[in-house]
């Protein structure tokens, strides 16, 4: 966290996760940045619910978090970076 | 399905921008695997770029009218109902265009007066079917047809089928899919894995084959974009994967490029071969390597084809 020690127990637009992205991120990161990142942590987390616990998957789960991780660190450590998304809503229109 | 398979036997094809540069191989691989198995293309006259991901953050409503462009062509002047589109950009903005003219009056009317401007008939929401060449290849053809075709078994290679994130993202454009039995998944997509299972190819379980290759940042933030690739392609390793196979320019590029880059930069080799699934499809189905644009990536996999598929 860049901000603050703990994570914070806010929400932003009714959300804890967009709270949690602006807390985290260095400047102010846009609301498209934030919606992306909880969209692909939504998507992600469905996958993982789908899925059984055995060996593989578990090993399988942890290149899905990586995944994630890189997707989010890589907007919060530059800011706006998450205002130019191949699948997202454009801007104008956040 | 038999409608669909008479819809699509003779479609408007939209190649974009894309597939006349880096993923050439693709547009050669698309057009070969087209006349393998009897079905035509008519390459959509004088199109334009659909707007991409630069015009989309500059100006939403002209990325509408640009992508609506090419269906007005397709339909008006052409005389096609449906368009096919291999690029996932392009298949994501016209149906994306499609969605905007059908519930916000404010891009019908941007796109009605710039339609006026330049001279050609707006488009008209619902008169054009935008598909994707998995949607394609998968019900213009047909399983048992598709697998009586089959020349070069795939037999034995293990397949990540990667499908990027645009293919099912955002989920409201793509009315289509989540409609139950034969249709695609949004969550986890499988009409690549239907088709190179029915080559003989084994879909190995991939968790990340709707993951972000990171295609957006490349320039902006390269590290970023060559960590997510390492990770899909570790990912696809782990899953026992020979081979991932794809089904867009962009993701195709990425893959094969932060492949090189990830060893040079990161030290990280990853060995795991990169096809397009219409390069695989072309070889299964009797075509020459090089009639499906192996020579053109940037990845060899001439000689893994060699001895796996031809010899």
């Amino acid at each position: 966290m860049h901000k603050e020690e703990s994570p914070t127990q806010e929400s932003k637009e009714g959300f804890r996760l967009l709270a949690l992205q602006k807390q985290g991120a260095k400047g102010d990161p846009s609301f498209n940045a934030c919606r992306e990142t909880c969209r692909e942590v939504a998507y992600h987390h469905n996958l993982i619910e789908s899925k059984q616990s055995d060996e593989h998957t578990l090993e399988m789960m942890q290149f899905v978090v990586q995944h994630i991780h890189l997707f989010i660190s890589g907007k919060i450590e530059e800011s706006a970076l998450g205002n130019f998304c191949c699948s997202s809503k454009p801007i104008q229109q956040s | 399905m038999d409608g669909k398979k008479d819809k699509y036997k003779s479609v408007a094809y939209y190649p974009g921008c894309a597939l006349e540069g880096t993923g050439h191989a693709y547009n050669r691989s698309t057009k070969a695997v087209a006349k393998s198995l009897n079905l035509t293309l008519k390459e959509v006259k004088d199109w334009n770029c659909c707007g991409a991901m630069e015009v989309k953050n500059v100006d939403p409503d002209i990325q509408t009218y640009l992508s609506s462009r090419v269906m007005s062509i397709a339909h008006n002047e052409m005389k096609h109902d449906v368009v096919m589109a291999p690029c996932n950009g392009c298949y994501h903005n016209l149906k994306k265009a499609e969605y905007d003219l059908e519930n916000n009056p404010k891009s019908k009317e941007t796109v009605e007066k710039i339609s006026k401007k330049a001279g050609h008939k707006s488009y008209q929401s619902g008169t054009i079917e935008t598909i994707h060449v998995l949607d394609w290849i998968k019900s213009g053809i047909g399983d048992d047809e598709l697998k009586d075709r089959i020349k070069n078994s795939l037999k034995g290679i293990k397949v990540a089928n990667y499908y990027g994130c645009m293919y099912t993202r955002p989920r409201h454009i793509y009315p289509e899919k989540d409609a139950g039995i034969g249709s695609e998944s949004t969550l986890k997509p499988h009409f690549m894995d239907d088709i190179l299972n029915l080559a003989g190819a084994e879909s190995v379980d991939f968790p990340l084959k709707t993951a972000c290759c990171g295609g957006a940042h490349t320039l902006s933030d390269s590290d970023t974009s060559t960590k997510l690739v390492l990770n899909i392609l570790k990912a696809a390793e782990s899953s026992g994967a020979e081979v991932i196979a794809t089904e867009c320019p962009t993701c195709h590029s990425g893959l094969e490029l932060h492949q090189v880059r990830a060893e040079k930069v990161l030290g990280a080799r990853t060995s795991v071969k990169i096809l397009y699934f219409t390069q695989l499809l072309g070889i299964a189905l009797g075509l020459k390597p090089n009639q499906v644009g192996v020579h053109e990536n940037v990845s060899s996999s001439a000689q893994f084809l060699k001895k796996r598929v031809l010899s």
